[in-house]
């Protein structure tokens, strides 16, 4: 790995490198490094709110997706946040998109008859939980 | 909002309809029985272990459905939610499933007595009585879904939608109660830019009305017919004249007026092939900054807009949806212009039946009587003047020979002055407008003319009469054509007399004259009760429009663009429109109803 890589990455990841140098200083032998020690961070996701009014009234939501992890599901009323999620997630890389959808039956018109409307999933969002 | 056949009734769709447990449950209030869940029961449960769960829950009592289904409707207690009791009956281990008893309808179904020939709005394949394209016959389901979609929504009166036409015939009954409230400002509820302009709109051509019928025509009114919007807010901008003509100067009026008034949607129905016109260009632009969505006609050609730019369809702001025609069967409208990427959507527009602005009469004549003849230079020895052609039926022509048989064998006279008139009565009806259309074939030498002039009150309308039309320097062509029609309302009376005239240059090398057909006279009173179905892109659009008023009245936070991806994004795919629209897709009101745009701006911080 060069120098410039080096600098590229996050605080957290810099550290660890430098533990891993004074762990080759001080042992002389042939053992491998330790791998890096997962940890728990809090995520707080937020997107641009919909327009529209049966995503902001009861039976519209959103499905947050996050790869790897359970569909959050934020249905209607939305808390003082707004449009936006917590997750709590262990470090690692993710893949994160957004559903936006209603009660609406797109045949038929009728509110909750079980089949309700979904937009087009957002644009992937690739997040790097540090170590 | 009271629908003709309304009525409610329950629908257990035990086998397609999914099972929703508490995590799930977030159905609006009214969309489901209140007091009521539909419980499936464990099988080989027994009906006194059944009643036992649902006792524990709290239930009244409940009922079964059918003894193979074990489904069961539960009466709930008075205080408990439909909410809490699908999560009890969700967390007991005796049930397999559990859900609202959820309420369906039947579709809004509006109480207008022309209601069954809006194929657009419900297509069972029926005939259109009075249409003139063929097929008047189509597929049953090829609409656009209106009546699912009056489900959710009827009323756009919220969404000005200015409707850029030949103005609006405002006293119809059917729009009388839709048009917009212009205040003392604009108390005909909108504006006129034709000519020197007014502040009455009032639709002399009847193509407004037409398209504003379509918009919004009253629904459930008992009257006429429906509009895809039942309540709409209709301002009427004129800019074309009776003829159904307009210029550059009053088109950007009109569409200035209508953003600087509110109106959120701009219809216009009109457009032509010429070159790219900047000043048009820049009030569609003018529009979009202003949050303001163009819904515009592809044209009637039959032509490629990508290859021959129509505007403003081919205009290309993003606020701008450009429309094509389809018939009864979902044919893309063997005169509708396409453009892959020009031209948007599709939507019907064919024996489209919608208001009307008056009674339109038709006055022909025959050009074989009547007529008054005269002739400043004809003798016998050398013929000029005007007489009716023996050979050619419904034919009068100039230069005809002496014994008056064939035009086109002798030549008009220098230095002459060749008049012929005739008197019409155009009063009989209290006439509103007069428009007159004819064909002149012509061979003139430059500097010898062809004029056509009326006078109100007879006689030679070459003395002290209006002139409509000059032409000169033709040959072998046709100098007037049965379109475009000449406004010669100034000349209603009983004694209108119309007249063509040839006059030459004392050194005129002289010509064969010309000879005139196809005289025509339209009238129109104006009234407040007529239908006219007809066939165009021009009402495919106002289809469109209304859809784009019922989804900006549903989202009022939409933007211009919101609703342009809801309209186009959600169509449905349609064979005949694949590689001939930018989408492939017809307009499905529903669909653009229940749109949703993609979430977008997501961003993430971790802590």
């Amino acid at each position: 790995m060069t120098l410039s890589q080096f600098f590229s990455f996050k605080s957290s990841s810099i550290a660890l490198l430098t533990a891993l140098t004074i762990t080759a200083c001080g042992g002389g032998g042939g053992s491998a490094p330790p791998p890096p020690i997962p940890t728990s961070h809090v995520v707080n996701l937020s997107w641009t709110a919909n327009r529209e009014a049966a995503v902001n009234r009861a039976g519209g939501g959103y499905k947050v997706a996050i790869s790897g992890q359970p569909v959050i599901d934020v249905p209607f009323p939305y808390a003082a946040s707004g449009a936006a999620a917590v997750a709590t997630l262990m470090s690692g890389t993710y893949s994160v998109t957004v559903t936006a959808y209603s009660a609406m039956n797109a045949n038929t018109g009728i509110a909750a008859s079980g089949v309700t409307s979904n937009s087009v999933p957002s644009a992937a969002f690739t997040i790097t939980v540090p170590y | 909002m009271t629908f003709h056949t309304r009525s409610l009734i329950s629908i257990i769709l035990l086998s397609a309809a999914p099972t929703l447990h508490a995590a799930a449950f977030n159905a609006p209030a009214g969309s489901y029985a209140p007091s009521q869940v539909l419980v499936q029961f464990k099988p080989n449960l027994t009906s006194a272990m059944q009643s036992q769960t649902a006792q524990s829950i709290g239930a009244q009592s409940i009922q079964a459905l059918a003894t193979r289904s074990n489904w069961s409707i539960a009466n709930l207690p008075a205080g408990q939610s439909v909410a809490q009791a699908v999560a009890a009956y969700a967390n007991n281990p005796n049930v397999a499933a559990v859900q609202p008893n959820y309420i369906y309808h039947t579709m809004a179904v509006p109480n207008d007595p022309q209601y069954s020939q809006l194929w657009a709005a419900k297509n069972t394949g029926q005939t259109i009585t009075a249409g003139t394209y063929a097929p008047t016959t189509g597929t049953a389901g090829d609409d656009m879904n209106l009546e699912a979609a009056w489900n959710v929504q009827t009323d756009c009166s919220s969404t000005i939608v200015a409707v850029i036409d030949s103005g609006v015939n405002y006293t119809s009954t059917d729009l009388a109660a839709n048009m917009w409230n212009g205040g003392a400002a604009a108390p005909l509820h909108g504006w006129n830019f034709v000519g020197a302009g007014s502040n009455d709109p009032m639709d002399l051509n009847g193509h407004g009305t037409h398209v504003a019928g379509t918009i919004g025509a009253e629904g459930n009114n008992t009257i006429g017919v429906t509009g895809v919007c039942w309540k709409a807010s209709i301002m009427a901008v004129r800019v074309m004249d009776a003829t159904g003509a307009g210029t550059t100067s009053s088109v950007i009026q009109g569409i200035d007026y209508a953003i600087t008034h509110g109106a959120k949607i701009l219809n216009m129905s009109l457009g032509g092939q010429g070159p790219f016109d900047p000043a048009y260009s820049a009030a569609i632009t003018r529009a979009q900054t202003s949050n303001v969505l163009v819904v515009v006609a592809a044209g009637n050609s039959n032509t490629n807009n990508d290859a021959a730019p129509t505007y403003p369809c081919s205009f290309t702001q993003p606020n701008l949806i450009c429309v094509a025609a389809l018939d009864q069967n979902y044919a893309l409208a063997n005169f509708s212009n396409f453009g892959a990427t020009s031209v948007d959507v599709g939507a019907p527009g064919t024996n489209i039946l919608s208001t009307w602005n008056g009674l339109h009469t038709t006055i022909t004549d025959p050009l074989n009587a009547g007529w008054v003849f005269s002739s400043t230079t004809a003798t016998a020895a050398a013929p000029s003047g005007w007489g009716y052609d023996l050979v050619n039926p419904n034919v009068m022509g100039d230069a005809l020979t002496p014994t008056g048989s064939q035009w086109g064998f002798t030549k008009y006279n220098a230095g002459t002055d060749d008049r012929t008139y005739k008197t019409f009565n155009l009063a009989g009806t209290n006439t509103n407008v007069a428009l007159l259309s004819v064909s002149a074939a012509a061979n003139l030498i430059n500097g010898d003319f062809l004029n056509a002039n009326f006078k109100a009150i007879g006689g030679d309308p070459f003395t002290a009469g209006t002139n409509v039309f000059s032409g000169t320097n033709a040959k072998d062509g046709f100098i007037l054509t049965p379109s475009p029609k000449f406004d010669i309302s100034a000349c209603i009376s009983t004694t209108c007399s119309i007249g063509f005239q040839l006059t030459s240059t004392p050194t005129s090398l002289r010509d064969t004259g010309v000879a005139i057909a196809n005289f025509r006279i339209d009238t129109v009173t104006l009234n407040s009760t007529a239908q006219n179905t007809i066939n165009g892109t021009s009402m495919a659009t106002p289809q469109v429009a209304g859809v784009a008023a019922l989804v900006w009245s549903h989202n009022p936070m939409f933007t211009y663009a919101d609703v342009a991806n809801a309209i186009k994004d959600s169509g449905r795919p349609t064979p005949s429109l694949a590689g001939k629209t930018t989408t492939g897709k017809a307009v499905d009101a529903m669909r653009a109803l229940s749109y949703i745009n993609q979430p977008s701006g997501l961003s993430v911080v971790v802590h």
